[in-house]
């Protein structure tokens, strides 16, 4: 059985020498496709597609197949993250208002509708529509109806199901003006989760499931299943079969790096390292020292696994380019140091680049040595056949230092890229089971000078191990200790839907995803405010802005659930902390001049859960109050409050940052025990009905007996 | 608040009597219908099977075109013509005048539904009597050290835990989810308050109020004006409820009941303000004249006399008006309700010269600039402008961090309308896209000067 997939045929084969490759694929793609393409024996002529894959470059040449999954995989990747992650492409379902009805027949429904200035693009033939009566005092709802036909002032319109004589009748007495909704009125906006819903055909953060380490250390950490592990699973098991074939064909990192050195690497020689060092088993090391520190209850995988140092390192280099050239860059947000540490991170593993091709990968990547040691299980490999003329052009073009000396394979390193098959000139490079020995050619010829591990190497490893585990506890306690924030209602605001805050921490792996998926960057990277434990933990930053209600995009994009998948209906309940109002500097709380930002934000939201109160009324001599006296001022209703936070961006967008009238925002949101749902599972709307219901009978206790409508004495 | 002293000119009542009766006696005919509901309009025609009646509602002509299945009877020029023979669907509407009977959501379309004052009385009563729908849900919840006995005079210390006037003021009216706890507080304490009389009217003529303002609930509203007796108890007839009480009944569908209640009224805002919303205005300035004379708060007169010619798009005099309430001075015992005046008239005055007055094509060639605040600053932005057309709408500084799609969309709809009028905010982004509307318009304003 063989695993080729290099297109040796491509090349042209040796004069008289056996074409070896006859595989199905090869013989289905010479029988179908123009033999022009191919390269010929008779006469010796060498294939359109070997020419031009030549002209891009020897790997292209050699294992063409890899390159193109590479690239793809590359491509979806920034595709998944600059775009389907780009939020604002949703726009709010658009509302017309105005429509005079004109003429009503109470026969059919059909109602001709006119509207001073012209009739929206929208309102098109056959489009249907949510009517209300915009005259009444509730606007009350009068329908569905769709568009008959349009003029440029005027359209005709009919009820889309069958009316009851009296509800048509009620439809003449109204003279208007009416609205025309694309949703029934009670419909809650769902524009962003819609967009985003639509446009999620690939989930967006499938690298990040797919990266092994970042499940298996979220697992250990937090002590729970964690549902990537399926995925990290199912990746493993395919890797059995193409040995660390992540590294090689899908890892994001590793095509970038490879990018790296095509454009800068190979051009500065200065740093370049000759052979191994110390360093060669270091990935190894990396990945005890996660999972020790993961036994901890500390999660170090998002600073050293390959997924998230690409996922943020893009977030904070290349998104605040993205958000600025296109939205304007005042809605680009400041940086902290912990973004500035991040940064530094990711040129630092690019940097690598500088020492060898792909050092990170095959020296300091601990999710590569995820891979390396699945790579134990692997049932397939390379081997070399007895027809090997010891060129040496395998060892050299291979990126991963994974042909010794004797041209056999380190088979822990080997990404089963298979370019050295397609450069070797006697087709003596071959990918097959693993139990395949049939014409290998002999071992250690020329001499590779390895040894088998000796004393001093069992030593060295040894001490290696156990460096890295002491290194793994000292950092995950040092983390612990490094998390000085003692008062629960100062920890700071978690995404909606987000675990408990402990298993929070165990749980994100700080990629990124969900500060991505954010609009207006509600979500930004935590700096050091709980110490090394919380950085790059996704953070509400209600100054900067508020959380749309609309959305819920962060849980599905987080890849470990540390931010649950929870339904837009669900979110919509889900409380992140609590609105308080700081009675001492709020405006008209403190008497000083109207205003109502908050409430006029938190009334166009949905939630309506801050409300007016009057305050400093002045009164006359008999104590009634003055006509116009006195302030509005907000007050928080707690039970409907979800602490979205768009009072809070108001607040400080216009009373401290523009008008300068305050030094800090006067509503500001709060977490808190009783403040936050921060549940692992359950539903959020029976959370918010208990504690209604709760409510409620308290209330009733003082509640007096009903059927108090009318006095006796009218009777 | 300084009352009107009442001195009523019998002549000039007169002359008022007949011009309005002149104007109000535009053929109405009177279509009833099986459901109960009439309505008074123009019949335009009737065919074998339709009845088309032609409607005035302000300035526009609406047209209805009702199965004769469904109508009962038309009166046209003071004659009834009844179609209880001409059932075309006989099942179908005997099942229908039953649930008639129990139809309790009045439809208060002003001008539209026409009701005779018995149908009035019977409503008012029926309903009034009635708790309405969501009554039966709405807690009484109110703080238990507050003073139900309501009693006149209450000490000049601010308390709204304690009295009733400071709770209704601070907690009830500022809150649209407290309506309903005011309402049944009110109702409540009818029954505590039960053998003080004084104090029943007192909390009959609230409840009026709570019903009009809080729910435009106009039967109940009247139902419990009525049993404060409004119109007659000195307590109350100097203050806005009784003209309110007029306004009921028009809203109710009878026009001429709500004029003879209003004439009966004595003068205050509220009736300057109705013969202003019924649409006569001359009548609503003659009084507004008289209100001055009397010695009610200047600034508020003339703030309503300017709604009043506003509404009938007389903006120059609008104008004028609202200038003269701002030239009021800010002082005295009154200097609230002055401000309060002020920033009304002000803002007006701006509406009118931003959206009333404003047309594009009086706006001479050149490029103005101007602005006006939005979610998080001041939006910027410069108009262009050839041969009366807005070409083009510029933004040139924008400081509002969400929504950035609603300034593109919103400029497009006003370049695409070349008006500022009846552009819909977009949604989710409505104070951005007012903020470029109302600084387009301010821009545009500048070019007609």
């Amino acid at each position: 059985m063989r695993f080729d997939h290099f297109l040796p045929f491509l090349a042209k084969p040796k004069p008289g020498e056996p074409d070896r490759s006859r595989t199905a694929l090869y013989r289905f793609v010479r029988e179908y496709f123009p033999q022009g393409w191919f390269s010929q024996t008779k006469p010796r002529q060498v294939g359109a597609i070997r020419k031009w894959l030549r002209r891009i470059g020897v790997s292209w040449q050699s294992a063409p197949v890899r390159r193109l999954i590479q690239s793809l995989c590359f491509i979806l990747f920034l595709f998944l993250f600059f775009y389907v992650c780009w939020p604002y492409r949703a726009l709010p379902a658009q509302s017309y208002s105005g429509w005079i009805p004109i003429e009503v027949n109470v026969e059919s429904g059909e109602v001709l509708l006119s509207i001073e200035g012209l009739v929206a693009d929208e309102i098109a033939e056959g489009s249907v529509w949510y009517v209300s009566d915009e005259s009444a005092a509730e606007q009350s709802y009068l329908g569905s109806f769709s568009v008959r036909s349009k003029t440029e002032t005027e359209c005709i319109v009919m009820p889309t199901e069958v009316r009851s004589a009296e509800d048509l009748e009620t439809l003449s007495f109204s003279i208007g003006p009416w609205k025309l909704a694309p949703f029934p009125p009670d419909h809650w906006p769902s524009h962003y989760a819609d967009t985003f819903q639509a446009e999620n055909k690939v989930a967006p953060e499938i690298f990040l499931i797919l990266d092994p380490l970042l499940s298996l250390s979220t697992a250990v950490a937090s002590r729970s299943w964690v549902w990537s592990l399926g995925a990290a699973g199912l990746i493993l098991f395919v890797c059995i079969f193409i040995p660390r074939g992540f590294c090689g064909y899908l890892c994001p990192l590793g095509t970038l790096i490879d990018l790296f050195d095509w454009s800068i690497g190979r051009r500065v020689k200065r740093f370049r390292v000759k052979g191994f060092g110390w360093w060669v088993h270091l990935k190894y090391y990396l990945l005890v020292a996660v999972m020790v520190a993961a036994l901890f209850g500390v999660l170090l995988s998002g600073f050293v696994a390959a997924i998230p140092v690409i996922t943020r390192g893009l977030l904070f280099v290349l998104v605040p380019l993205q958000d600025g050239l296109i939205r304007g860059w005042h809605q680009v947000p400041s940086m902290n140091g912990g973004q500035v540490l991040s940064i530094a991170l990711f040129l630092g593993v690019l940097a690598l680049g500088f020492l060898q091709p792909r050092f990170w990968c095959k020296y300091v990547c601990p999710s590569g040595a995820v891979f390396s040691l699945g790579n134990l299980f692997r049932i397939s490999e390379r081997k070399v056949e007895e027809s090997c003329i010891h060129c040496n052009q395998c060892v050299t073009v291979c990126p991963f230092d994974a042909i010794k000396a004797d041209f056999t394979t380190r088979t822990a390193d080997c990404t089963l890229c298979q370019t050295c098959g397609g450069v070797c000139p006697t087709h003596a490079i071959k990918f097959v089971e693993r139990w395949d020995i049939t014409r290998l050619k002999p071992q250690n010829q020329p001499p590779t000078g390895e040894t088998r591990m000796g004393r001093r190497g069992f030593l060295a490893s040894a001490l290696g191990g156990i460096a890295s585990i002491s290194a793994g506890s000292a950092v995950a306690l040092q983390f612990r200790g490094s998390n000085q924030l003692q008062d629960p209602n100062e920890y700071p605001v978690r995404p909606p839907g987000s675990v408990p805050e402990q298993e929070f921490l165990e749980q994100c792996i700080r990629c990124g995803e969900c500060f991505k998926v954010c609009p207006n960057n509600v979500l930004q990277a935590e700096g050091f405010k709980q110490g090394w434990e919380g950085l790059w933990t996704p953070e509400v930053r209600a100054d900067w802005a508020g959380c749309e209600p609309s959305c819920h995009s962060c849980g599905q994009v987080c890849p470990t659930g540390a931010i649950r998948a929870i339904p837009l209906e669900e979110k919509r309940h889900a409380r992140m902390g609590l609105a308080i109002l700081d009675e001492e500097t709020c405006l008209p709380l403190a008497g000083k001049e109207a205003c109502q930002l908050c409430v006029d934000e938190c009334l166009a939201s949905g939630y309506d859960a801050i409300e007016f109160v009057r305050v400093h009324t002045r009164i006359d001599e008999n104590g009634r109050p003055l006509e116009g006296s006195g302030f509005l001022a907000p007050r928080v209703e707690a039970e409907r409050c979800v602490g979205c936070g768009l009072c809070q961006t108001r607040c400080y967008s216009v009373n401290v940052k523009d008008k300068g009238l305050l030094d800090a925002s006067a509503v500001v949101i709060k977490t808190g025990p009783d403040r936050e749902d921060r549940i692992n599972s359950g539903s959020y709307i029976q959370r918010a009905d208990a504690r209604q219901k709760a409510l409620e009978q308290q209330k009733s206790q003082i509640s007096l007996p009903e059927g108090d409508y009318l006095p006796d004495f009218l009777e | 608040m300084r009352r009107p002293s009442a001195t009523a000119n019998t002549e000039l009542w007169l002359g008022i009597l007949s011009i309005l009766f002149a104007l109000n006696l535009w053929a109405e005919d009177r279509i009833e219908l099986r459901s109960g509901i009439a309505l008074a309009g123009k019949v335009v025609s009737i065919t074998e099977d339709t009845l088309t009646v032609e409607i005035s509602a302000g300035q526009r002509k609406l047209t209805r075109k009702y199965p004769l299945s469904r109508v009962k009877a038309v009166t046209v020029d003071g004659q009834r013509r009844s179609f209880e023979a001409a059932k075309k669907n006989p099942s179908n509407a005997t099942r229908k005048e039953d649930s008639s009977e129990t139809n309790s959501s009045p439809v208060t379309a002003t001008g539209l539904i026409d009701r005779s004052p018995e149908e009035i009385k019977s409503l008012i009563a029926q309903q009034g009597r009635t708790a309405p729908a969501w009554y039966k849900n709405t807690s009484l919840d109110f703080p238990e050290t507050l003073d139900l006995t309501w009693p006149d005079s209450e000490p000049p210390t601010w308390n709204y835990t304690r009295h009733l006037d400071h709770y209704i003021w601070d907690i009830i009216n500022s809150s649209k989810s407290r309506y309903g706890n005011g309402v049944r507080l009110m109702h409540h304490l009818l029954q505590v308050n039960k053998d003080r009389s004084p104090t029943l009217a007192k909390i009959m003529n609230e409840l009026g109020r709570m019903y009009f303002e809080f729910f435009d609930d106009y039967a109940r509203a009247a139902f419990w004006w009525q049993n404060a007796k409004v119109t007659e108890n000195p307590r109350f007839t100097r203050t806005d409820s009784p003209a309110r009480l007029a306004e009921c009944y028009w809203r109710l569908g009878n026009r001429d009941l709500a004029i003879t209640a209003l004439r009966a009224a004595k003068l205050t805002y509220g009736v300057i303000k109705l013969w202003g919303d019924l649409g006569e205005t001359d009548h609503a300035l003659e009084l507004a004249k008289r209100a001055l004379e009397q010695g009610l708060e200047p600034s508020e007169v003339y703030v309503l006399a300017g709604d009043a010619v506003r509404s009938a798009k007389r903006y120059e005099e609008a104008v004028d008006f609202y200038q003269k309430a701002l030239e009021i001075e800010v002082k005295g015992p009154d200097r609230d309700q002055i401000d309060r005046n002020h920033r009304r008239a002000s803002g007006t005055i701006e509406l009118i010269e931003l959206f009333d007055k404003l047309d594009f094509k009086e706006v001479a060639d050149g490029e103005y600039a101007d602005k006006s605040y939005g979610y998080a600053g001041n939006v910027y932005l410069e108009t262009k402008v050839r041969d009366g057309r807005l070409l083009g709408v510029e933004i040139t500084s924008l400081s509002d961090k969400q929504y950035f799609h609603a300034v593109d969309a919103t400029i497009k709809k006003i370049i695409k309308q070349q008006s500022v009028q009846g552009i819909d905010a977009i949604s989710g982004a409505t104070v951005t896209s007012e903020a470029v509307v109302r600084a387009t318009a301010k821009a545009m304003a500048q070019g007609t000067q």
